[in-house]
């Protein structure tokens, strides 16, 4: 919703303030403007992703399309009495760098949205930073902070420049530098510019991650070796290359010619300002060598059917949808895995004590590591987070994502005879 | 703090009431007895209010907070049938069996209670309620003028059963006349049971006080007591101020139930030992400490704040410039610890072993070992690992070793050192500037104390980059044998015989990727297990 009037403009000299919006065209021959909107209410339930259909009310003469820019993110649900007993250990603790709940004190006091911090440090298996000497033996003085920022990652779309390097494949390649979207999970999409915010994206050929651990305003620089160690730090880069052959590159030179292009990216904000938080000088312990990193994504998707007794409304699809994912997504570092039993308690919590939920149900989730590979799980009884310290996976260091699109929920009549 | 106990101030002397009211009512008045009575009973009751009024205040305080509610006066209520069905029996979790220390009444000096025994079926046992923690005085049939006043220790026992606390009676209450009673009786008027009444005076109420106020926020939950308290305290006092030494030492004592010294400076004046309990007194304080400590100060000794009184905890730190690691004999490193995977863990002993030299390797940079404990697969893999890492870094295990001022070439054998305490290489040259150590004696902790299973409670509190070994020093309790005697095969005496069984045969298992292995010599590892047990004995 928005409370102002916006008025679409063609020439960027009549833009005088910021209810004059300039009207772009667009590669599929029709014309847009964005507008600043809000939800309607607070809450994770509101969280919308980008490309999500709206209606306008009232009507717009001429309006094809409403559709959302980018991803609506950061709505938290009110506290409940149970989350602020949580809270209180939090609230007592000195917000410094010292023990692991002064730590995440300080973290959650600085940034608000932050839903979940774990912490991996001397003598934990995943920590492999502190293990660079000859015996491969923990020296300490390092620690690694997996902080789920917001309650679900958001897709920011940010114009890059690509350059041509393999004209006849049609093949093209960006770097994305650490400062892009630090600490990110994936590239959603690469379009061309002006692309409608729907559109499939094109086919990214590959991908290769890296580090830049050049200093940043004298901050503090961790001691990261490879991509294992520091992915979905600050400090990880990648360079991706994709194929365009809507483009002609005729007359373009390979590894000269540049083209701007929307790049989608997929993660959790704040871990660049969180990192210069605990790197900083006046906030660091000079003995110690702290890491922020986004936690590991479980990306999960549910499918489930809920029947309802023929005489009774049925139920809400979105309430379970939304349900569920909050369930999902509240699974914290201390649980590490998603037991069926869960979702259908948060399916009856939402929809009554008299609706069934068919078991088995159906549960899928792609963990990508740090280090590029992916695993794929699926179940009917429980997702766990796999045990892969060495790797830097495991349920401390995981953190389950689902968005209610990822829900399908059937909904249906108990089939029974009348009694 | 202590609250005052309330029948040592004015509000229950009914005599000191009454004159307050002038001499009409205390010297001419015809009923003054039972206006004394009146004001005696009320002035009590606004006592006891004024009373629970300042256990409110103080339960606002961490520091402050009553461990038990007391209540001066709380009416007791037994049946026949509940005493009938509460025997008492000696099993685990319950009542101690074996031999009863010091002398038990009605019984034979060296009184050994049988697993699964019932004490004297002479006393009669009550259950108290589940929140009356303590009875520490005395039973009363009125609580004015009474004419029975029951005398904990001498006419009943507060005893901790698995099921709850009981009274134990030396006589049948039902059987005194002198107690209140009434009959318990059904719907149709026939007597199901018995009832009997008593007052108990100062009795302690376990209202979770501790945890309900303060306990709840770190989500530590104890039973209720002076321990449970200090820790808590303790343990909060690192989330407010940060990790020190001091917390710890704090956090150590509480755990353990040993004193540490608490004011800033204080100088050690006596230190006595009273067979159940040894007296550490200074200048400012006394301390107590549990009987199966030894005291570590003498007299005179200047004590700072958080120096433990008896061996119960050590707290080494092993970044100090000599830190004393006489008491390792050695220490394992796991995948907590060590990169890769392995069977079991590596032990590095704290002895000095040879330093092996092993030739040189496939790129001509020469092999260093020494002993490493552990699965033998594993060994070699960590010293293959370890040389990978050396030639990757550019110095091997070999070239950090060389004893030689400035070599040119890889070291040969006489450029090694002949031996090497593995231990002390680890913890020197990896460990000591993130690490420090908990040694942790337990006969010495106090009865009822928290114990060691609440090292947990140090991860949350203590910073990350850090970590720390724990060493708990188990004892065996003595086994006495009667010399005397000339034993047998299942008894001790003064010939004894050396039996010997034979184990099971250790496991041997083999491992092949797919199934068409061709023939040939593989290398298997067995992993044997022998165990020693050393007996030590004093013959008296």
């Amino acid at each position: 919703m928005t409370d102002l009037t916006y008025i679409g403009v063609t020439q960027i000299d009549s833009v005088m303030n910021d209810q004059q919006k300039i009207i772009m065209a667009r590669t599929d021959g029709t014309y847009s403007f964005t507008v600043p909107v809000a939800a309607e209410s607070e809450g994770t339930a509101y969280s919308t992703r980008r490309g999500t259909r709206f209606t306008v009310d009232p009507a717009i003469l001429g309006m094809i399309d409403a559709v959302a820019a980018g991803d609506f993110s950061g709505g938290r649900n009110a506290e409940t009495n149970a989350d602020l007993v949580e809270k209180a250990k939090l609230g007592i603790s000195a917000k410094v760098l010292s023990g692991r709940t002064q730590i995440e004190a300080l973290i959650r006091e600085r940034f608000p949205n932050v839903t979940a911090v774990s912490i991996t440090g001397f003598g934990d298996p995943e920590m492999i930073r502190d293990r660079h000497n000859i015996f491969g033996m923990s020296a300490g003085g390092k620690a690694d902070l997996w902080v789920r920022a917001q309650y679900l990652p958001i897709t920011r779309t940010i114009e890059m420049e690509a350059v041509l390097v393999d004209a006849e494949s049609r093949i093209w390649q960006i770097a994305v530098g650490r400062d892009a979207f630090p600490g990110f999970y994936a590239i959603s999409f690469v379009l061309p510019q002006g692309s409608a915010e729907n559109q499939d994206s094109l086919e990214l050929v590959a991908e290769t991650r890296g580090l830049d651990l050049s200093a940043i305003n004298g901050d503090f620089v961790p001691d990261v070796e490879t991509i294992a160690e520091g992915g979905y730090s600050r400090y990880q880069t990648s360079v991706i290359r994709f194929k365009d052959p809507g483009t002609d590159v005729t007359g373009m030179t390979e590894n000269v010619t540049v083209r701007t292009y929307q790049v989608g990216i997929y993660g959790l904000p704040g871990i660049a300002e969180m990192q210069h938080l605990v790197s900083d000088r006046s906030m660091r312990n000079p003995q110690a060598d702290y890491l922020v990193k986004a936690p590991v994504p479980a990306m999960c998707a549910i499918n489930l059917t809920v029947q309802y007794r023929a005489n009774d409304q049925p139920p809400s699809v979105d309430a379970i949808k939304n349900a569920v994912a909050e369930t999902v997504n509240g699974i914290g570092y201390d649980v590490g895995k998603i037991p069926a039993g869960r979702i259908f308690d948060s399916v009856h919590n939402v929809a009554g004590p008299d609706v069934l939920v068919v078991s088995p149900i159906d549960m899928f989730c792609q963990i990508r590591r740090p280090d590029g590979t992916t695993i794929v799980s699926r179940s009917r009884d429980v997702i766990e987070a796999p045990n892969e310290p060495e790797l830097g996976v495991t349920s401390r260091t995981t953190a389950f994502f689902t968005d209610p699109a990822m829900v399908d929920v059937a909904v249906e009549k108990m089939d029974v005879l009348p009694v | 703090m202590e609250n005052p106990t309330y029948p040592e101030e004015d509000l229950n002397r009914g005599l000191r009431l009454l004159s307050l009211l002038g001499s009409f009512w205390s010297e001419l008045f015809g009923d003054r007895e039972k206006l004394r009575g009146h004001l005696q009973s009320s002035g009590h009751e606004q006592g006891r209010t004024h009373l629970e009024f300042l256990e409110t205040v103080a339960c606002l305080s961490r520091f402050t907070v009553p461990v038990f509610h007391r209540e001066d006066w709380h009416l007791l209520i037994f049946k026949k049938s509940d005493a009938e069905n509460t025997p008492s029996t000696y099993r685990e979790g319950d009542l101690v069996y074996g031999p009863q220390t010091g002398s038990v009444p009605e019984r034979a000096a060296g009184f050994i209670q049988t697993y699964g025994g019932r004490d004297r079926a002479d006393e009669v046992k009550a259950p108290l309620p589940s929140s009356l923690s303590d009875l520490p005085w005395n039973l009363q049939n009125l609580v004015m003028n009474p004419s029975l006043i029951l005398t904990r220790g001498v006419d009943f026992a507060v005893e901790r059963r698995a099921t709850g606390k009981v009274l134990a009676f030396k006589d049948d209450p039902f059987a005194n006349p002198l107690i209140p009673r009434r009959q318990v009786v059904d719907e149709s008027g026939n007597q199901v049971d018995e009832e009997i009444a008593l007052w108990a005076y100062g009795g302690q109420f376990d209202l979770n006080y501790v945890y309900v106020q303060f306990g709840y926020v770190l989500g530590l939950r104890l039973d209720s007591g002076q321990f449970y308290k200090d820790l808590l305290n303790a343990w909060w006092n690192q989330y407010l101020e940060g990790f020190s030494v001091l917390h710890l030492q704090a956090f150590m004592s509480a755990l353990s139930g040993a004193p540490i010294i608490v004011d800033p400076t204080e100088t050690v004046e006596v230190v006595r030992d009273e067979g159940d309990r040894k007296l550490v007194v200074t200048n400012r304080r006394s301390y107590e400490v549990p009987s199966g400590g030894n005291v570590v100060v003498a007299v005179g000794d200047v004590l700072h704040a958080g120096d433990p009184l008896s061996d119960a905890f050590r707290v080494i730190e092993l970044g100090g410039a000599s830190p004393d690691l006489s008491f390792f004999q050695s220490a394992a490193f796991g995948n907590n610890f060590l990169s890769g995977r392995r069977v079991a863990e590596l032990g590095f002993r704290n002895a000095l072993v040879s330093v092996v030299y092993g030739g040189v390797d496939a790129e001509g940079r020469t092999v260093a070992t020494f002993e490493v404990n552990g699965f033998p697969g594993d060994v070699e893999a960590f010293w293959e690992e370890v040389q990978r890492r050396g030639r990757e870094s550019g110095k091997t295990l070999a070239n950090l070793l060389d004893v030689r001022d400035h070599p040119t070439d890889e070291p040969g054998p006489d450029s090694l050192p002949r031996t090497i305490n593995p231990l002390q290489f680890v913890f020197e040259n990896f460990l000591k500037n993130n690490l420090f150590v908990l040694l942790a004696r337990q006969a010495a902790f106090a009865s009822g104390a928290p114990g060691i299973s609440l090292f947990r409670c140090l991860r949350d509190s203590i910073p990350p980059h850090i970590s720390y070994l724990v060493f708990v020093e188990v004892e065996v309790p003595p086994e006495i044998v009667d010399l005397g005697a000339p034993g047998g095969e299942n008894e001790f005496g003064a010939e004894d015989a050396v039996g010997k069984f034979t184990a099971a045969n250790p496991l041997m298992d083999e491992a092949y990727e797919g199934s068409s292995l061709p023939p040939g010599d593989y290398p298997t590892y067995a992993d044997v297990a022998v165990s020693v047990r050393p007996v030590s004995v004093t013959c008296r």
